[in-house]
């Protein structure tokens, strides 16, 4: 059926990277905050609080500031020098905010909720799977797509 | 219980399946006469048409299956709009085939609503809002929506389909 080869072209096609890695990195976004969601609904006692959150949020704004910064805002053919320099600063507090969230996720998972014996441990490895998932969501939708394609 | 739980998903069925086929012979009526070959285009509507009635019948069954009748399965209809909505806009302001940052976020939003249709039964489920047996209703109803939507989408007598 001629459906289904257009779907394998769809996907497999010369022009479909970029379409294959936007789609993958939404995927992952949307199922960190899924994977929080859920964490959250079966938390009847309260134990991740709004800065447990906050961790997530930090992560989502690292990926706003990481993809938008396009290729050719930092290149050499840039005619504003201080423009150029002014998107690296923005890029690397970008990513700077998307490694941190996941040190704190990390710390937040250690410290308090598997040496704490009031808490259960699942929550923390559901906040780091969140934070993971949101990082690599970022770093594929940054880096997968070829911006030679764009040809706006 | 199983019997009329039986006999109530075949009378919602009834009551739906008419509708659908009565929509398809409205449009072949209204349809001019040039296009390319009108039987084919009648014969896709009318199983897009009964491959939709057959998943909303399973998203109705997921919401009355169970013994508390519970509609919370009926959002996942939100995320199905929603999913449509992003590559619909950004087809209408740059059509065309090449890929820009604008289309390539729509399908990033498009991926995250498909995706989240599929995680509310399942959250729903695990937090024991509804059983599993309707949480796994709703995802069979996930599967052939989303799967008509697509292959509607993918149809061939537009080149890469008019909505992707």
């Amino acid at each position: 059926m001629s459906v289904l080869d257009k779907v394998a072209d769809y996907f497999t096609g010369e022009a479909s990277r970029n379409r294959n890695t936007s789609i993958i990195a939404g995927l992952l976004f949307f199922a960190g905050w899924w994977v929080l969601i859920d964490a959250m609904s079966i938390d009847l006692k309260h134990q991740i609080t709004t800065g447990h959150v906050f961790i997530g949020i930090f992560g989502t704004i690292s990926f706003c500031m990481v993809n938008a910064v396009k290729g050719e805002h930092i290149s050499e053919e840039n005619s504003s020098e201080s423009g150029a320099r002014i998107a690296k600063i923005w890029l690397l507090v970008g990513f700077l905010m998307g490694f941190a969230s996941i040190i704190a996720a990390i710390w937040v998972m250690i410290d308090d909720f598997i040496n704490n014996e009031k808490k259960e441990g699942w929550f923390g490895v559901a906040l780091l799977m969140q934070n993971v998932f949101i990082l690599f969501a970022s770093l594929i939708y940054k880096f997968g797509r070829n911006e030679e394609e764009w040809n706006e | 219980m199983d019997v009329r739980i039986y006999a109530e998903g075949t009378r919602l069925l009834g009551c739906v399946a008419p509708l659908s086929t009565y929509t398809v012979i409205l449009k072949k009526l209204n349809e001019p006469g040039g296009g390319k070959k009108p039987e084919k285009k009648q014969k896709l509507l009318f199983i897009c048409a009964f491959l939709t009635c057959i998943g909303l019948t399973f998203l109705i069954l997921a919401c009355a299956v169970p013994s508390p009748k519970i509609f919370y399965p009926f959002f996942v209809l939100l995320f199905y709009v929603l999913s449509v909505l992003p590559v619909f806009i950004a087809k209408r302001t740059t059509p065309g085939n090449e890929t820009n940052p604008k289309s390539e976020f729509a399908l990033f939003l498009t991926a995250g609503m498909v995706l989240s249709a599929f995680a509310l039964p399942i959250v729903l489920a695990h937090a024991a809002v509804i059983t599993w047996t309707a949480g796994i209703l709703t995802i069979i109803s996930n599967l052939i929506n989303y799967g008509t939507i697509f292959g509607y989408a993918m149809r061939d007598d537009e080149p890469y389909g008019s909505m992707f």
